[in-house]
């Protein structure tokens, strides 16, 4: 038997329930309007704008291409309304800006002003950015671009000579990019010091691009890591490495007016170049020291020193090599100042101290190993670019 | 029992909408963006040739060294980001020396001038970037990095980062998908708020904050100047904050950025100029216009080490309004410059030339106000100052440079009003 206070309750329980109902339906429809916040509105006011995204090489519709108007995201085309379109509603009369991505193409960015362009036909282009390991989902990891270069070097008359190597044969040049990045970049556990474990998945820490646009090469003989192609770094602003491929480097040192055929160069993050020849693979273990792992050259000359913060391979003071070397369980005799090789016509001495011991990579451009002090500095960069944090 | 299942009912509300919401989310949009930033750099000086900000994906700071750091710092000066860079210009090279192992031959190029290009990733509270060398501890560069921004936002001002800005300082990230994180989040705390507040039986209303006032820092050694200075200025609607002298000043400036300073520069044991020089020494709080207020005379030496660094130099005893019209000015003329940078942007103006302009216009205004003050009959005496040549070299020197400036600022003028018209822009008045 129900009693006064249970019917009550019940009835008070009723309309808690329907309230939550019609708070679930409310949250789910500003669920739905928070996704979207930058939207136009199916009933915003304003007019419609109709885009189709099509390839400009072939013609064909493209489908899943994002349109962003004024920066909010306003839907990819897709062929419910048509083959490679997309309705924009609540355009005003004023200039919008229209940007459209899809993989493998240039972004697209303009401006329209609608009415005027209430219709807007847009043609992607193919993007020159080719991945290498498109496989690899790991968005931390380190990106390394190739560009071929139409120049290379010869030693018997010290010129530079032009190419077609690689702009008349992408498959050649990209055959060269892959056997020097399984031979160097991938295959550092041959040349590094096992006593200093890298992480197991170096791979995978590792993007390969390259950027192959025939009609503008590289010059690796403009400067001594070379120049990329104009339009080169407005498409690329993630690179953490740019490295110009030259198909030959023909001869041997003969005098000092040869240009160097391995080069690195900072310009800023985003703007690391190096150059390298692919009859000289192993110059990419030296240059790449420098360019991805931040290491410095070993070798006494007119070079520059500075010691890395941390895992240095080179140091200020012989006290902290003692105590780095005595750290890293080598014998602090190893330390030795930075010097040319006895009998070397020109003695040249650098106040910065070394323990890795010879032949050292960073000293020999490509010949040996890379000792441990190298091989730490190499081990941190792959470990903290597998972090969240980083980029 | 009836309260365990109401709570009961909000939590479960709270994970289904929260999963719901989620996983009817669409693929992500990707926003991410990078600043692009190219310097000049020559004779250890770095200067800024322009900054945008584009779509695209910025490099790893995390793996980069050298001696140089970078950081950026939101508006409340707290470090965002910080990488490292090796010297520019400086290129290593190796030339092969045989085929046998041995030593190579090192190759180095340098370059003591060039450019240098910066490519960082884009957070909505984004404000300066610095470059220091740790080797030195000295402050190479810094940039205010809004303009860029305010520029970015005028194509495009549906991105969310430039919403964030647009509705408060709070940091938002470029993660592609993140409106989906806090929209479910927000549709499950919602109900559970909800089912909090049935049970409180209360409701708060929310209440308006009142719109931002322009804040002016005092600093006087009188107790009197300041309370006359702030009651009258607080009467004009400005937000007002004291010092009662330089140290005093600089402490407050470590924890806040005032729009205006009123300096005294009479005060011990830091008088006005030192307090000034520090003021302008910081990359953090350089660009706050610095008004002199004093009862002394203005020096030539003075006028002639510090013209560069202040705004306006106003003379005790002063009338109210003076101050209030010189503030005003001067914020006036910051507000120009703010909202024509972005679109000097938008019809072609190069930055620089555009800064250019906006610090010519400035120092002119303010060199000729100092030379008239130079000029000026002792306010005692009324006799006119006598002419001793250091006053003289530098009353005429600063004629010269305002003279020189004034025809750089009417070609600088004419070339920026074309940029405008042509693109249907009002030309900035000043």
């Amino acid at each position: 038997m129900n009693t006064d206070s249970q019917v009550r309750d019940r009835s008070s329980r009723g309309w808690i329930y329907l309230a939550f109902i019609i708070a679930l339906l409310a949250l789910i429809i500003l669920g739905i309007v928070l996704v979207h916040p930058e939207a136009p509105g199916e009933n915003a006011p304003g007019g419609t704008m109709l885009l189709t995204i099509a390839d400009a090489r072939t013609g064909s519709a493209l489908d899943g291409a994002d349109i962003y108007v004024d920066g909010g995201f306003a839907g990819a085309t897709s062929d419910a309304n048509g083959t490679g379109t997309l309705f924009v509603s609540g355009i005003q009369p004023v200039p919008h800006t229209i940007r459209v991505t899809y993989a493998g193409y240039r972004p697209f960015l303009e401006t329209v002003t609608t009415p005027g362009e209430s219709t807007v036909n847009i043609s992607l282009s193919d993007s020159p950015l080719v991945s290498l390991t498109p496989e690899n989902n790991n968005r931390h990891a380190l990106n390394i671009v190739f560009v071929p270069s139409s120049t290379y070097f010869r030693t018997s008359d010290d010129s530079v000579v032009s190419t077609n190597a690689y702009t008349e044969n992408e498959t050649q040049f990209r055959d060269d990019v892959t056997r020097i990045i399984n031979d160097t970049f991938d295959n550092l556990g041959s040349v590094t010091d096992p006593a200093v474990p890298l992480p197991q998945d170096y791979q995978d820490r590792l993007n390969f691009y390259y950027y192959f646009d025939p009609t503008d090469p590289a010059n690796a003989f403009s400067g001594c890591a070379g120049t990329v192609p104009g339009q080169y770094w407005d498409n690329v602003t993630f690179s953490d490495l740019t490295v110009i491929l030259y198909p030959l480097y023909d001869g041997w040192y003969i005098n000092a007016s040869d240009q160097p055929a391995g080069c690195y160069e900072n310009d800023g993050p985003g703007h690391k170049l190096m150059k390298i020849p692919a009859n000289r693979e192993n110059l990419a273990f030296h240059e790449s020291g420098h360019g991805l792992y931040g290491l410095v050259d070993t070798y006494c000359g007119d070079t520059e020193y500075f010691e890395n913060d941390p895992y240095p391979n080179v140091w200020s003071t012989k006290e902290q090599c003692i105590a780095s070397a005595a750290a890293s369980n080598r014998d602090p005799s190893e330390c030795r100042e930075i010097q040319s090789d006895p009998g070397d016509p020109a003695p040249c001495v650098k106040n910065f101290w070394r323990w890795d011991p010879d032949p050292d990579i960073m000293k020999t451009g490509g010949d040996g190993t890379f000792g441990a002090a190298s091989t730490q500095r190499i081990a941190y960069v792959l470990n903290i670019t597998g972090e969240e944090g980083s980029q | 029992m009836k309260t365990k299942r109401v709570l009961y009912c909000c939590v479960c509300l709270a994970v289904l909408i929260g999963f719901g919401v989620l996983a009817a989310a669409p693929a992500a949009p990707e926003y991410e963006k990078v600043l692009e930033v190219t310097m000049k750099y020559g004779n250890g000086q770095y200067s800024v040739i322009s900054e945008e900000i584009t779509y695209g994906t910025p490099p790893d700071l995390a793996v980069l060294s050298g001696p140089i750091k970078g950081v950026v710092a939101d508006a409340s000066e707290s470090e965002l980001e910080s990488f490292f860079l090796s010297d520019p210009g400086v290129a290593t090279g190796e030339i092969a020396s045989g085929p046998s192992p041995g030593s190579v031959a090192p190759f180095t190029e340098y370059e003591s001038s060039g450019e240098l290009d910066l490519n960082l990733p884009v957070s909505a509270g984004m404000q300066t970037l610095s470059l220091y060398d740790t080797r030195t501890g000295t402050l190479l560069f810094s940039s205010d990095l809004s303009p860029a921004f305010t520029t970015f936002c005028l194509g495009y001002p549906k991105d969310p980062d430039c919403l964030a800005r647009a509705t408060g300082p709070s940091r938002t990230t470029n993660l592609p998908g993140t409106l989906l994180v806090p929209a479910g989040l927000l549709a499950a705390a919602l109900p559970a708020v909800g089912g909090i507040i049935y049970l409180a039986k209360r409701v708060r209303v929310p209440q308006l904050l009142p719109a931002a006032k322009q804040t002016v820092l005092i600093v006087d050694d009188s107790p009197d100047i300041l309370d006359v200075v702030s009651s009258s200025l607080s009467k004009d609607g400005y937000r007002c904050i004291t010092a009662p002298g330089g140290n005093e000043c600089l402490a407050i400036l470590a924890e806040q950025k005032p729009d205006v300073i009123l300096l005294d520069v009479i005060m011990a044991p830091l008088d006005g100029w030192s307090t000034l020089r520090q003021i302008k020494k910081n990359p953090a709080t350089k660009s706050i216009p610095v008004l002199m207020l004093t009862g002394n005379r203005l020096t030539a030496r003075d006028a002639k080490d510090y013209h560069i660094c202040i705004e306006d130099y106003i003379q005790k005893p002063f009338r109210e309004e003076e101050v209030c019209e010189a503030i005003e000015q001067i914020l006036a003329r910051k507000k120009v410059v703010r909202e024509s940078l972005a679109l000097a942007g938008k019809a072609g103006v190069d930055r620089e030339k555009f800064c250019r302009l906006a610090a010519l216009s400035t120092r002119i205004s303010a060199d000729k106000k100092i030379i008239r003050l130079l000029q000026k009959p002792d306010k005692e005496t009324g006799m006119a100052r006598p002419p001793d040549p250091e006053t003289k070299d530098v009353i005429s020197d600063m004629i010269r440079t305002t003279h020189a400036n004034e025809i750089q600022l009417e070609e600088l003028k004419s070339e920026i009003f074309v940029a405008f018209t042509k693109k249907g822009f009002v030309p900035p008045s000043w």
